[in-house]
């Protein structure tokens, strides 16, 4: 069983990512009538039998459990970028079932789930942790421990699909992107925001082989070093030439959180940019209609016809 | 299964380590970009060439309006600017250091308040109290700093 109470929409949503098959909860497991099953840690049904390739993820929002959640931080900031990259406000989303692709440590899960939806939020890293003791009071929230190409869901199940600066980090996004549109129902939206191809995005691809080799723990303590120094001081030329060659984050949403981001723009395995006309194609090959490109770029949304 | 969940913490020595390491690291990831040509090579030669010859002085003359707040005067056009790299110049006022540099140009129209920015061919600057520096009687001169 669960070891929290959940909406009766949310515990019945998870099947088995081979077959669709639904999954019913026995002592501890997830286990489909072929007899696969699947174990539920900590409350957390996993899928996978580890993080593979986004270590530095667990590492990252096991950290940063908390930095970039509006509940905590009271600042709003999180909605705000939520609606700009993903164009849904309160209205579209409330009691509506939508799946987080990508949920990390649960920043944007808490903002849809705070306007009334029910939520599924997904990772392949560690970060479900921090995300179910971030939701352990919210029966509207499941947290599950998958890879989002092999998703644990039935298709035409989901009625809103969000992944906001996900999909990028996956060994193929456009391949990432498609597995996620036969979860959608009929009338359902999906809405993505991927790295554009562009400014510091384009210049940070040219890290990534250097960076996401260094250990996570060393590389966040240079970001903890560097950052504030960089901060101390803007103006400085040296600074001027360091932003220019290795782009630092300057969200303007405090130090912690461009430490964050700093670590985060860095240290994953993959690292795809791409252009808004790349994704609105992914789009439209996916078969979705009303496909519209957002104002910030790469961020596009569309609905299952 | 297991999850790294918060940091245990480290010595200072470590920490220090740590720091080093990967600031050694990165920049011999940066020489290498650099050589290979993934990173620009002309903003890094700038800074370096800067300490090996006298630093710019110049006054702020020919001042125009340019929008809001901002006003605009020619600089050299071989000094470095935002645009191509890093600028090194600073602006003074009646010889005090004016401290909003790099601005964006909308803050600088809008906000002003000293704000500044060396763009191209030009200093786009607003004077500390958003008065015109054409009449406010005082001086505008570019310093170059090297670091």
């Amino acid at each position: 069983m669960t070891e929290k109470q959940l909406d009766p929409a949310l515990a019945g949503i998870l099947a088995c990512p081979e077959t669709g098959a639904a999954l019913e909860w026995q002592d501890g497991y997830l286990v489909a009538a072929s007899g696969r099953r699947y174990p539920v840690l900590r409350g957390i049904p996993r899928f996978v039998p580890s993080d593979d390739y986004v270590g530095s993820f667990s590492f990252e929002w096991n950290t940063h459990n908390r930095t970039q959640l509006d509940s905590f931080t009271g600042a709003g900031t999180s909605a705000a970028m939520l609606t700009q990259k993903t164009g849904l406000g309160p209205e579209d989303v409330r009691g509506k079932l939508v799946l987080d692709a990508g949920i990390g440590a649960g920043r944007f899960s808490d903002v849809l789930s705070g306007w009334g939806a029910k939520v599924v939020g997904i990772d392949l890293s560690y970060a479900v942790e921090a995300a179910q003791e971030n939701f352990r009071d919210r029966p509207n929230v499941l947290v599950a421990q998958a890879d989002i190409g092999k998703l644990p869901l039935a298709d035409d199940s989901i009625d809103i699909i969000v992944s906001i600066g996900v999909l990028h980090h996956t060994p193929s996004t456009e391949r990432y992107f498609k597995a996620l549109v036969p979860k959608l129902k009929r009338g359902g939206r999906i809405s993505i925001w991927v790295y554009p191809d562009s400014g510091e995005y384009a210049v940070r691809n040219h890290w990534i082989p250097w960076t996401s080799r260094l250990p996570a723990r060393a590389f966040h303590e240079w970001c903890r070093w560097i950052v504030p120094r960089i901060y101390a001081d803007p103006s400085r030329r040296w600074v001027q030439l360091l932003r220019r060659l290795f782009p630092f984050s300057d969200q303007g949403l405090g130090l912690e959180n461009d430490i964050l981001d700093t670590f985060d723009a860095y240290s994953p395995v993959f690292h795809g940019t791409h252009s808004p006309e790349e994704v609105a194609r992914w789009f439209a090959e996916a078969g979705l209609a009303e496909i519209t490109v957002l104002g910030v770029p790469s961020s596009v949304t569309g609905v299952k016809p | 299964m297991s999850a790294d969940t918060g940091l245990a913490p480290i010595s200072p020595g470590r920490r220090r380590l740590y720091v080093v390491g990967v600031s050694l690291y990165l920049l011999l990831g940066g020489v290498w970009l650099i050589l290979v040509r993934r990173l620009p090579a002309r903003p890094v030669l700038a800074f370096l060439g800067a300490f090996l010859r006298p630093r710019w002085r110049l006054r702020v003359r020919r001042v125009e309006p340019e929008s809001g707040f901002c006003y605009t005067a020619r600089v050299l056009p071989w000094i470095m600017s935002d645009y191509k790299g890093a600028s090194g110049l600073e602006l003074y006022e009646d010889g005090v250091k004016l401290p909003l540099g790099h601005a964006p140009h909308d803050a600088i129209r809008s906000l002003g308040l000293g704000r500044y920015s060396h763009w191209g061919r030009r200093i786009y600057f607003a004077a500390s109290d958003n008065s015109d520096p054409r009449s406010n009687g005082r001086r505008y001169r570019l310093v170059e700093s090297r670091w």
